[in-house]
């Protein structure tokens, strides 16, 4: 059966009778929280306190922590450092699944490394490694998608570190998405988070920069910590429980402050999992401006490692190369190597169905047979319509 | 024999082939140039560039509207990603354990075998045998600037063979287009118009 587009037109027409009273609200809301990023503009060591305080009575609690630089304060657009070697690096997985087959997972991270300043092709480096028999089994039962996807992450980081060893110089790294890992349960029970933070700490050791750069981020932290500003002491411990500024992001706050280039003042993280990444490793974050247009603001969220936001030198490295590299692309400001990074990383349908021969055949050739896929996935699998989403 | 090594097969049928290379191997090949396949014992196959392709993808259409695109980004373009130049070739004979024959070969070449450019010798002698059979191959195609892809043919052949001591080719090779083309009035003259530009006396 398709989609019932009567059904859905009567949705769409009520979406959209709703859109003016929605948007008046949004509007508001946006006017009051721009008004409190003014109001406690300043206000940092009472609002570094009060967030500690209400961290110690609301474990869950996520917000921003002001930093010494203030809310509003906006800094230019460095000079770009005159060579560096410049890594991306991005993952591909494919995750195990039942109906399949073959039950594995792999995951491939691609890297790119450009000498900045030298005018030399950059350069690409592969890693795939494939996850099979007891690799599949966490300690809660078979590996899922989220886990794949942790593995990922931390191997991007590895492989940062492993190339950054090699190289002489300033170095700067980065990968698409934060630095801080969700999920963290799952990975600390396979110990893998601690690789993941023994890769940071390489590249603190090595003196690099490395940064996670988040594309189109709809992050509230900067919200939530203006709604934390705004409550009264006796109600510390109902902070971050009852967000009121809904609908409201981080970034409308800054995309009248930033002109093409800026970032904003650096913060802090509070979150459960910030007291996992300690003194170095500590986790910040700021927002820039990567547009070049100064009537179309387009705003990211990059975060760092203490050890990148307490040096100024290094972050304006970071700055200057973040915002060239998005300039690399007309229109849609990315960065241009953490595309290339991810076309180097990129797992396709046709590969997969690759790997599925080999290994079939690697098992037939010792007498082994390979699984079967399922009643579902064979019915999947035919030829003709097809449809988005399970 | 010529070592210039130009590219992989990518796709064949009997009448023509089409090779792949990546950008930076782009600076060997020239249309109208003739190319070999060398398929071991003793067979190889030759053919004429009759099409050199360069395709964008979306990545490229982006930078293009960059201002000012970074040397290391263009050599990233040209070195790494995997875009690779796409040359079409005619067939125009083969060598099976004896003469140059200037016929269809019996069978293609193979997925990812490897191209060379033929050099001055190797042209000499492809040109020299028989009596231009290779030209009806050229005026049969369809999609091929046959005026433009003769004129560059009988210019570097004319080259080779003057280099070689024979200055009568370019003369015998015009006067069998001529014979050939002699009921099709329209594609003599456009590749005599071409021949004029590119082989002048």
């Amino acid at each position: 059966m398709a989609l019932d587009f009567q059904q859905v037109r009567q949705q769409i027409i009520r979406l959209a009778e709703n859109a003016p009273l929605r948007e008046e609200e949004l509007r508001n809301l946006r006017e009051t929280a721009e008004k409190l990023l003014a109001k406690y503009a300043a206000d940092l060591d009472h609002l570094r306190d009060k967030v500690a305080r209400a961290a110690n009575l609301n474990k869950n609690l996520r917000c921003a922590i002001p930093t010494t630089e203030g809310f509003t304060d906006t800094f230019p657009l460095p000079d770009l450092p005159e060579k560096a070697t410049i890594i991306a690096a991005d993952g591909s997985q494919i995750n195990p699944n039942r109906h399949w087959a073959l039950e594995y997972c792999l995951v491939n991270v691609g890297a790119i490394q450009l000498k900045f300043g030298e005018g030399d092709a950059p350069e690409e480096v592969i890693e795939t490694k494939l996850y099979y028999d007891e690799e599949l089994y966490s300690g809660t039962g078979t590996i899922t998608e989220g886990m794949v996807a942790l593995m990922r992450d931390q191997r991007e980081r590895e492989v940062l570190a492993d190339l950054a060893e090699k190289v002489k110089g300033p170095i700067i790294t980065f990968t698409d998405g934060p630095v801080e890992l969700w999920g963290l349960r799952e990975l600390k029970a396979s110990q893998r988070f601690e690789r993941y933070l023994k890769a940071l700490s390489k590249l603190h050791k090595l003196g690099a920069i490395t940064a996670g750069y988040v594309d189109k981020p709809r992050s509230v932290f900067v919200i939530r910590l203006l709604e934390l500003a705004t409550l009264p002491e006796e109600n510390l411990k109902e902070a971050g429980k009852r967000p009121w500024l809904l609908g409201v992001f981080d970034t409308t706050l800054f995309e009248k402050l930033l002109k093409p280039g800026d970032r904003t003042a650096l913060f802090g993280i509070q979150s459960t999992s910030a007291k996992d990444y300690q003194d170095e490793l500590a986790l910040h974050f700021f927002y820039l401006n990567v547009s070049t247009d100064e009537n179309n603001p387009y705003l990211v969220r990059v975060e760092v490692p203490a050890w990148v936001a307490e040096n100024k030198n290094l972050l304006n490295d970071l700055h200057a190369v973040l915002i060239d590299q998005c300039q690399a692309i007309s229109n849609r400001p990315y960065p241009y190597l953490l595309h290339r990074a991810h076309e180097t990383a990129v797992v396709t349908r046709d590969e997969k169905e690759q790997v599925d021969i080999m290994i079939s055949l690697e098992l037939r050739n010792r007498a082994l047979k390979p699984g079967f896929r399922s009643g579902k996935q064979f019915m999947k699998d035919q030829p003709g319509r097809t449809r988005i989403g399970k | 024999m010529s070592e210039i090594r130009i590219g992989r097969l990518l796709r064949a049928n009997t009448t023509s082939f089409i090779v792949g290379c990546r950008v930076n191997q782009l600076e060997a090949p020239a249309f109208g140039a003739m190319v070999r396949i060398p398929l071991g014992e003793g067979y190889q196959i030759y053919g004429l560039i009759y099409d050199i392709r360069i395709d964008d993808d979306g990545l490229v259409r982006q930078l293009v509207t960059a201002q000012g695109v970074d040397e290391a980004i263009i050599a990233d373009n040209r070195v790494n990603r995997n875009v690779p130049v796409e040359m079409s070739v005619l067939t125009i004979g083969y060598r099976e354990d004896g003469p140059i024959q200037h016929l269809i070969p019996p069978r293609p070449a193979l997925s990812l075998d490897v191209i060379y450019l033929c050099d001055g010798k190797e042209l000499v002698e492809f040109t020299s045998a028989g009596r231009f059979g290779y030209f009806r191959h050229v005026l049969r195609a369809t999609d091929v600037p046959v005026g433009e892809l003769l004129a560059a043919h009988i210019q570097q052949g004319n080259d080779a063979q003057v280099a070689a001591g024979n200055t009568e080719w370019s003369n015998a090779a015009t006067q069998e287009l001529i014979t050939l083309l002699r009921d099709d009035y329209p594609t003599l003259m456009a590749v005599l118009g071409a021949l004029g530009d590119a082989v002048p006396d």
